[in-house]
């Protein structure tokens, strides 16, 4: 399946120069099929689906390791919203994931071209959209561009 | 030799040395059904409970999550040590995907010296739970069936090898991970039966090596102290024990030939 999503269009806020961009991507939700993002600037309807690094506002992608069912008991797959005292055991397997996409140079010439911004997710997996749980392949609490002097 | 520091080397054709010597034991391994097996490592290592490729949490450390992720083809000794078990001198190969753009030759032929090729797939024995049935099958691989899957460039990885922060490395190394699992398809796309493809230690240990050469490159200072000490069950080690690759019995090399004592290579 492919799926789009369009964030956007925002103010950047972006006025100085900077030395490297980040796009950030908090808490993905990881109890889905694998699938592979990619990242465009300035292009909402993302049609061509060939040779997507050649396109004028392509940004970068990620990746998400994903597990697509639950193998074992109740609540084996469930992740705990809170921790008790004395539990010291890692975070849950399934805990949301966090990526970050270095977009530095998309980013500049995104922004050269004014100070509105879109960002287009265009995520592909090779299961189909009724094996996936909710609505969204890439399920995702939200995104942060960060840039650095 | 026996006791001694074993010598990661790249993925070549079967009928190199090293990996002679890994195919013997990866099949030995696989015969059996113990603590000792293949099944065993895979299994309750990595499933069903149990995975340490723990998708980063943002709450607690930007990358703590990664931080173990990065660990986990470092951790666990057992893979390792029983390889070791079955043929003295025994270890892990690397699979460069950054050059080798294609599942290697001997991960995919079906034999070697006319005798089945361990390498090839894994017939996984997961028992059953309350919930779930048994799993049990050969594991397979779809290699580019996602057409917008890529393998990391050489590029990409010479470029975050530059990266000087201790965490964006360690955040874009796992995302170039999950790539490679994307990229690979069939089981190696699903956390839970993954590691039952012998594929799959290839893969980490060439994570392993990028993070290897980054610490070659760029030292530990970087990491937080808290995630030091971080447990990193169920392997009785901390993150702080694993730093050191050395320590932990091994090495990446580029070649390394056994020579008797009568000269000559064995």
């Amino acid at each position: 399946m492919i799926e789009r999503r369009v964030f956007g269009p925002f103010n950047h806020g972006i006025s100085g120069p900077f030395t490297r961009a980040d796009l950030e991507v908090y808490s993905i939700n990881t109890f889905r099929p694998s699938y592979v993002v990619h990242v465009f600037f300035n292009d909402i309807k993302v049609a061509n689906l060939e040779n997507l690094e050649e396109h004028p506002g392509y940004a970068g992608r990620f990746s998400v390791f994903g597990h697509p069912q639950c193998v074992g008991d109740d609540m084996h797959c469930h992740v705990p919203l809170t921790t008790r005292r004395f539990d010291d055991r890692p975070s849950h397997p399934l805990t949301p994931a966090f990526r970050r996409v270095v977009v530095t140079d998309a980013l500049r010439l995104a922004i050269s071209k004014g100070k509105r911004l879109t960002i287009t997710t265009v995520a592909s997996a090779t299961a189909s959209k009724k094996e996936i749980e909710g609505d969204y392949l890439l399920e995702t609490s939200g995104l942060q561009l960060v840039t650095y002097e | 030799m026996a006791g001694s520091m074993v010598y990661r080397l790249r993925v070549a054709d079967p009928t190199a040395a090293h990996m002679g010597t890994f195919i013997k034991a990866m099949t030995a391994i696989q015969a059996r059904l113990d603590n000792k097996s293949f099944n065993f490592v895979s299994g309750s290592t990595w499933c069903p409970g149990v995975v340490l490729l723990a998708p980063s949490s943002k709450s607690a450390y930007p990358s703590a999550g990664a931080a173990i992720f990065t660990l986990a083809p470092r951790i666990p000794s057992t893979p390792r040590q029983i390889l070791q078990d079955q043929v003295a001198g025994a270890a892990l190969p690397w699979w460069d995907w950054t050059q080798d753009r294609v599942i290697p030759r001997a991960y995919s032929v079906v034999s070697v010296d006319s005798k089945p090729n361990p390498l090839r797939r894994y017939r996984m024995q997961v028992p059953k739970t309350v919930r779930n049935p048994a799993i049990s099958h050969n594991t397979v691989r779809s290699p580019g069936s996602n057409p917008q899957s890529r393998l990391p460039s050489k590029n990409e990885i010479d470029n975050v090898m530059l990266d000087t922060d201790w965490a964006s490395f360690s955040d874009r190394l796992e995302s170039y991970h999950d790539d490679v699992h994307v990229w690979v398809g069939g089981d190696m796309t699903n956390i839970t039966t993954a590691a039952f493809d012998p594929i799959f230690y290839a893969h980490h240990c060439m994570i392993d090596r990028i993070w290897y050469l980054w610490q070659v490159k760029h030292g530990n200072g970087g990491i937080p102290q808290a995630l030091l000490n971080l447990p990193l069950e169920p392997f009785g080690k901390t993150f702080r024990d694993v730093l050191d690759v050395q320590a932990l019995g091994y090495e990446y090399g580029s070649a390394a030939t056994p020579i008797n004592v009568a000269g000559g290579p064995q």
